[in-house]
C-alpha cells in the first residue's frame, strides 16, 4: 500500500503547487531562453535520434545528458520520478512475466538466466523510451505554454489549437481552484462514514463519490464561462482574425532566431556525433 | 446567438456555438485528466489498475452535444491539460489520441437515435471506449514489434506482450469505460440534458435523423476508423520506422572514416550562422 501512504503524506496543496510551478515558473529555465521553434525542432530530432542506437552505452550517455538537461530546465522532480518509474516498472513487469512463462515451459538456464536474458534484450529499448520521454518532458515543461503556442503557430499548427493551449494555461489554476472548492463545499454538506472500514476504504469511496458529484455544478460553471469567453473573443474579432495574415504577423513579430539558438542546436548535434563515433 | 439547427449544417462547419462546446468539453475533460492523474494507481506493467480517468464527464457532454467538434475537444483537452501544461508531451502520441479518440467517440454519437434511451447510451459509452482501446492495443503491440529488434529471438516474449496488452485494455474498459464512464454518465446525462444547452444558447440535440442505430454516418465513421488506425500507427511508430530507413551508412563514411560526418554539420553551421547574422543586419 505504498502508494496510499505516499499519497497521504503529499497533500493536495503540495501537488497543486508543484503543477503550478511546472506550468508557470519557467522564466529562468535553460530551454525557455531559446527560440520556441528551435526547441520544438530540437525535441523532434531528439525523439528520433535514440532509435539509431542499439548498444546500451551510448544510450546510457544520452540518458544522463537528458536528465541533466531536465534538471537545468527545472522540470518537476515529482513528474520526472513518476515518468521514470512508469517506464521501468512497465518493462520490468514484462521481463518478469515472460521469464516466468519461459521457466514454467522448462526452458534452459533456469529462471535467473531467463530474467537476465530478457532484461538485456529489453534494456536498450527501455532506455530509448526513457530518453525520449525525459527529452520531451524537459522541452515542453521548460517552455512556457505561451511561447510554445507561438512556436507551434509559426510552424503551421492551426490557430484554434494554439488558442486551446493558451486558454488552458490561463484557465488551469481557476479550474483547479474552483473544483477544489466545490469538493470541499460538498464535504461540508455531507457526513463522512462513521465506520471507515479496512484501510479506510469506505472513506475513500465517499471522497471519490463526492469528487464525481462535484462535476455536476462544475459543468454549469464552465458552460457559463465558455459562453462568456467566446462572446468576449468575438467582440475582439477572433473569428475575423483567424484567417487574417496581418494578425498572424503581429502575433509572431517578436520571434527571432539568435546566434545562440543555432549554437544550442549545433552543440547538441555535435554531442550526438561524438556519442556515435566514440561509443 | 441564434439557436441554429445543428443537424442541417455540414459536419466540419465551425461556428461560435461549436467554439463554446469545444471550450466547455476541453476544459472539463482536461480538469478530470489532471484530477485523475493525482489519484493513486496500482501499475503492474501493462496492467494499470487506477481510479479514473473520469470519462463520464466527457461522455455525458459529447452525447449531449454530439458534434464532430465535441468529439475532437476530448483529445485536445487531454493533450493540452494532461500533457502540454505538465510538460509530458509527445507529438507522435498526441496524433494517435487525436485521431483515434475522436473517431471512436464519433462512431458512438452517430448511433444515438433516441436521446432518452439511457441503456443504449451506456452501451455506446462502452463501445466508444472499446474501439479506442482496440486501436490503442494494435498500436502498442505493433510498436513492440518494430521497436525491439530481438523480440522474436526471445521465446514467449511476443505472446507475453499480447497477453499483457489485452489484459490492460480489458481492465481499462472495465474501470475507465464502465465504472467511471458509463455508470456515472447514466446518472449525469438526464440531469444535464436540457439544462446545459440553454446556457450556451442552444436547443437540446435530438436523435440521429435517419432513425436507425446503424446508419450511413456510422458506416462512414467505421470506415474512417479502419483507415485511421494504421495511420495512427504510422505516426506512433514514425520514429521507429524512420530509424529503420535512415540506418544506412553512406559509402563515403567507410572510405574517410566517421569523422567525415562532421563535414555536413560544420557546413550547416556556417550556413546557419551566416543566415542568422544576415537577417539580424537587415532590419526587418
Amino acid at each position: 500500500m505504498g502508494y496510499l501512504d505516499a499519497l497521504r503524506n503529499i497533500t493536495i496543496t503540495d501537488i497543486k503547487l508543484d503543477l503550478m510551478r511546472t506550468a508557470y515558473d519557467n522564466d529562468d529555465a535553460l530551454l525557455n531562453t531559446f527560440d520556441p521553434r528551435v526547441v520544438i525542432l530540437w525535441s523532434a530530432i531528439f525523439v528520433v535520434v535514440p532509435w539509431f542506437f542499439y548498444e546500451p552505452e551510448p544510450l546510457f550517455v544520452m540518458l544522463v545528458a537528458s536528465l541533466l538537461l531536465a534538471y537545468l530546465s527545472q522540470t518537476s522532480i515529482y513528474l520526472l520520478t513518476l515518468l521514470i518509474w512508469g517506464s521501468v516498472s512497465n518493462i520490468g513487469f514484462i521481463v518478469v512475466l515472460s521469464s516466468a512463462v519461459y521457466w514454467w515451459q522448462g526452458g534452459s538456464g533456469g529462471l535467473q538466466g531467463a530474467v537476465v536474458d530478457n532484461s538485456v534484450a529489453l534494456l536498450p529499448f527501455t532506455m530509448k523510451l526513457t530518453v525520449i520521454s525525459v527529452v520531451s518532458l524537459a522541452a515542453f515543461s521548460a517552455m512556457s505554454p505561451k511561447k510554445l503556442a507561438k512556436g507551434m503557430l509559426s510552424l503551421g499548427v492551426p490557430r484554434p489549437f494554439t488558442f486551446a493551449i493558451a486558454y488552458g494555461y490561463r484557465m488551469m489554476p481557476v479550474l483547479l481552484e474552483e473544483y477544489h472548492d466545490l469538493v470541499n463545499s460538498l464535504r461540508l454538506r455531507n457526513r463522512a462514514p462513521e465506520n471507515r472500514g479496512l484501510l479506510r476504504w469506505r472513506y475513500y469511496r465517499y471522497l471519490l463519490k463526492l469528487s464525481v458529484k462535484a462535476f455536476y455544478p462544475m459543468t454549469f460553471n464552465v458552460a457559463k464561462r465558455s459562453r462568456v469567453t467566446v462572446e468576449a473573443m468575438e467582440t475582439k474579432g477572433f473569428s475575423h482574425s483567424l484567417g487574417d495574415e496581418d494578425s498572424r504577423e503581429l502575433r509572431l513579430g517578436d520571434l527571432e532566431l539568435l546566434p545562440r539558438d543555432v549554437t544550442f542546436m549545433l552543440v547538441s548535434l555535435l554531442f550526438v556525433l561524438v556519442v556515435a563515433v566514440f561509443l | 446567438m441564434s439557436a441554429t439547427d445543428q443537424q442541417s449544417e455540414s459536419l466540419f462547419s465551425f461556428d461560435n456555438q461549436d467554439m463554446m462546446v469545444f471550450i466547455l468539453i476541453m476544459s472539463l475533460h482536461g480538469l478530470q485528466m489532471m484530477f485523475a492523474e493525482l489519484l493513486p494507481s496500482f501499475s503492474l506493467g501493462g496492467l494499470e489498475l487506477e481510479l479514473g480517468p473520469f470519462l463520464f464527464i466527457s461522455y455525458t457532454l459529447v452525447f449531449l452535444f454530439r458534434s464532430f467538434w465535441a468529439c475532437l475537444a476530448v483529445p485536445v483537452g487531454g493533450i493540452v491539460f494532461g500533457e502540454i501544461l505538465i510538460g509530458d508531451f509527445s507529438a507522435f502520441g498526441a496524433v494517435e489520441s487525436l485521431l483515434m479518440i475522436t473517431i471512436s467517440l464519433y462512431i458512438a454519437t452517430t448511433m444515438i437515435t433516441d436521446p432518452e434511451d439511457l441503456k443504449w447510451l451506456a452501451v455506446l459509452a462502452v463501445v466508444a471506449k472499446g474501439l479506442e482501446e482496440l486501436a490503442a492495443q494494435f498500436i502498442d503491440v505493433g510498436k513492440f514489434y518494430v521497436g525491439v529488434e530481438s523480440l522474436e529471438a526471445i521465446e514467449w516474449l511476443p505472446e507475453t506482450i499480447w497477453v499483457v496488452e489485452t489484459a490492460g485494455a480489458t481492465t481499462q474498459i472495465i474501470i475507465a469505460g464502465i465504472v467511471f464512464g458509463a455508470l456515472p454518465m447514466v446518472y449525469f446525462y438526464p440531469r444535464m440534458r436540457g439544462k446545459v444547452e440553454p446556457l450556451l444558447g442552444m436547443e437540446p440535440v435530438e436523435g440521429h435523423p435517419s432513425g436507425s442505430r446503424f446508419n450511413r454516418d456510422t458506416l462512414k465513421a467505421l470506415v474512417a476508423w479502419v483507415v485511421l488506425t494504421p495511420v495512427a500507427f504510422v505516426f506512433e511508430a514514425f520514429s521507429e520506422t524512420s530509424g529503420a530507413f535512415l540506418i544506412f551508412e553512406p559509402k563515403f563514411v567507410e572510405s574517410y572514416g566517421q569523422i567525415f560526418l562532421a563535414v555536413p554539420i560544420v557546413a550547416a553551421a556556417i550556413v546557419a550562422y551566416g543566415v542568422v547574422y544576415y537577417r539580424r543586419q537587415d532590419p526587418a
